[in-house]
């Protein structure tokens, strides 16, 4: 009964919600109610200025002129352009006469150049670059006022929605290099104009009065708004990053960075192990665990510097051998400590290694061989192509030179296959 | 869950605050007053008073800022509402889904019936059974909002919970 009455409650939740047209009429009462408010404030209401100025009828001429790309057209743009007012309103700043001429007019003709995902991308850039430029020059003649500031920052949020778009659409079409290089040259030049106005900022808030000081809160700082667009273009960096990366990873690498995660969790393991043996362990064993477990991490770095140097299949051996040996010192601490026994330490080690390395050197050659028939993935451009092809003539010839050490007499029996089989 | 943070007040950023949480609110507010027309207004007021508030300083936790002026707002008018006369009762409209809603519960009348048994839910107990079960606000959520321990919360919860089953068993 009670369950029914739950079950009936959130589905008539579901049904309850605005109508499309209730929640637009009450989405526009309530920029109505923003823009009143402000002028209740003192503060002129504008909500950009496209529509408050009187070259509103440029901006349809320009929607209706962009459609008709003819040579003839570009021409008498390009005249236009180089036209003297026009010159006067490309260098205009908020608040000039000729301002709206820039917005609504020349920055569109100057879009429609820009072909290319990346160009139209970096067109976007510019034309918030400019923008905060625009600002910075007002801020230190004093003319930034907050009106201006919700100007400019329509104008900002329009252009980097737009830039967003494109690298997404860029991202779609595996333009991945192209997406990152944009975005982080982006993400450089919004940090320095971010530093540029809020030490601009900071300076027009000491030199106004204590009244205005006091509307001049945080809230209202190019800077800060800046700041979270730098966080974002960050995410976006870090989000195309991994994809690349996970597109430039073969196989081979893959085993690698696999191996090693296994390796650094059994080092880490014995080590915890190896710092709380008991008191009545013989010093001689744990003198020689102690040893092992070094060579185990010195194979481990080893491994890592092959990784870095893109000698995976080196890097994998090695990774195996470092667990392989913690694995053995593990084992050895169990055993003493079960079985009290003094055990032979130095022969025990000795045959659990070359036990170990049979079995490396079949799980490898597995690995290679699966890869040899099928194409090894060379990376995107970046990456050396030779870098994969190489690793299989290295790979064997590692595999040889794998010593064997010779067979020894061994008192005690010590189960060690369970740990390589991963 | 990507709460944003925003503390840069503007007009344009503060219209996809309408946009994200409208819908929500509007609904808070519809099964606390059983009445559209009633909580489309409160609904509108919630989001230019924190409009108001919001010109003055940054807000942290934007939702929860919406639901505590929304809340208030409903505690205002059940003050005014405080004496609860037949007249009121014959009043309450019902089942409001709106017109482009399609209409999935199979009887208006079990439709009715539960409304009718939210709005006989105390007031604290209400809010809470509200925020749970309708906004599905987790308890630290609620918690937040109402100014609560997570425990008081909890309790609170109960208690709505078994005047449910009171009520219920009152229709039977």
């Amino acid at each position: 009964m009670n369950k029914d009455f739950f079950k009936n409650l959130q589905q008539i939740a579901t049904n309850i919600k605005l109508t499309r047209p209730e929640k637009k009429h009450f989405r526009l009462e309530l920029l109505k109610f923003m823009d009143a408010h402000d002028v209740k404030n003192d503060k002129k209401a504008s909500i950009s200025f496209e529509k408050t100025n009187p070259f509103t009828w440029l901006h349809s001429l320009t929607q209706n002129v962009l459609r008709f790309k003819s040579a003839a057209f570009i021409v008498v743009v390009v005249v236009l352009l180089s036209s003297g007012a026009a010159l006067a309103a490309q260098n205009s700043l908020p608040g000039d006469f000729l301002y709206p001429v820039k917005i609504s007019f020349i920055e569109k003709i100057e879009g429609s150049f820009a072909v290319s995902l990346q160009a139209k991308a970096e067109f976007e850039q510019n034309l918030v670059e400019r923008r905060l430029r625009e600002a910075e020059e007002l801020a230190t003649n004093n003319r930034l006022n907050a009106q201006i500031k919700n100007g400019i920052a329509m104008n900002l949020e329009e252009h980097s929605t737009a830039f967003h778009k494109n690298i997404n659409q860029l991202k779609q079409e595996n333009q991945l290099q192209s997406a990152i290089d944009t975005t982080s040259n982006f993400t450089i030049s919004l940090k320095v104009h971010s530093k540029i106005l809020a030490a601009l900022e900071e300076k027009t808030v000491n030199e106004t009065r204590p009244e205005e000081q006091k509307k001049e809160n945080e809230n209202t700082l190019l800077s800060t708004y800046l700041d979270t667009k730098i966080e974002n273009l960050i995410k976006v960096e870090d989000k195309v990053n991994e994809q690349i990366t996970a597109q430039t990873l073969t196989v081979v690498e893959a085993s690698a960075l696999a191996k090693m995660k296994v390796a650094a969790k059994k080092i880490t393991e014995v080590k915890k192990l190896v710092s709380n043996i008991k008191t009545d362990v013989s010093t001689d064993i744990k003198a020689k665990a102690e040893d092992q477990l070094k060579l185990a991490q010195e194979s481990f770095d080893e491994g890592g510097k092959n990784l870095e140097s893109r000698s995976y299949g080196r890097a994998f051996i090695l990774f195996q051998e470092a667990e392989t040996q913690a694995q053995g010192v593990k084992l050895i601490l169990q055993a003493s400590e079960n079985l009290k026994i003094q055990i032979d330490a130095a022969s025990l080690l000795n045959s659990s290694t070359m036990q170990n390395t049979t079995i490396i050197k079949n799980n490898f050659r597995e690995i290679i061989e699966s890869n040899v028939t099928g194409e090894i993935e060379g990376s995107s451009s970046q990456t050396e192509p030779s870098t994969t092809q190489t690793l299989n003539p290295e790979i064997f010839n590692t595999i040889n030179q794998i010593k064997m050490p010779q067979e020894v007499d061994t008192t005690v029996e010590v189960n060690t296959e369970e740990s390589i089989q991963n | 869950m990507d709460q944003p943070d925003n503390s840069y007040i503007h007009k344009f950023e503060f219209i996809k605050i309408y946009d994200r949480y409208s819908d929500k609110i509007f609904r808070h507010l519809y099964f606390k007053l059983r009445d559209r027309e009633k909580a489309l207004d409160f609904m509108q007021e919630t989001f230019m008073k924190t409009f108001v508030y919001m010109d003055k300083g940054p807000i942290g936790n934007i939702q929860a800022f919406l639901y505590k002026v929304a809340n208030n707002l409903t505690i205002d008018e059940y003050k005014k509402k405080k004496a609860y006369s037949l007249e009121q009762m014959e009043e309450e409209k019902g089942f409001e889904p709106g017109i482009d809603t399609a209409l999935e519960i199979k009887n208006k009348i079990d439709a009715d019936k539960i409304l009718e048994i939210i709005g006989q839910i105390p007031p604290p107990y209400q809010t809470v059974i509200i925020m749970r079960y309708v906004d599905e606000l987790s308890i630290q959520e609620i918690a937040g909002i109402l100014g609560d321990t997570e425990n008081s919360i909890s309790v609170k919860i109960h208690r709505g919970i078994s005047h449910i089953r009171k009520l219920i068993h009152n229709y039977e």
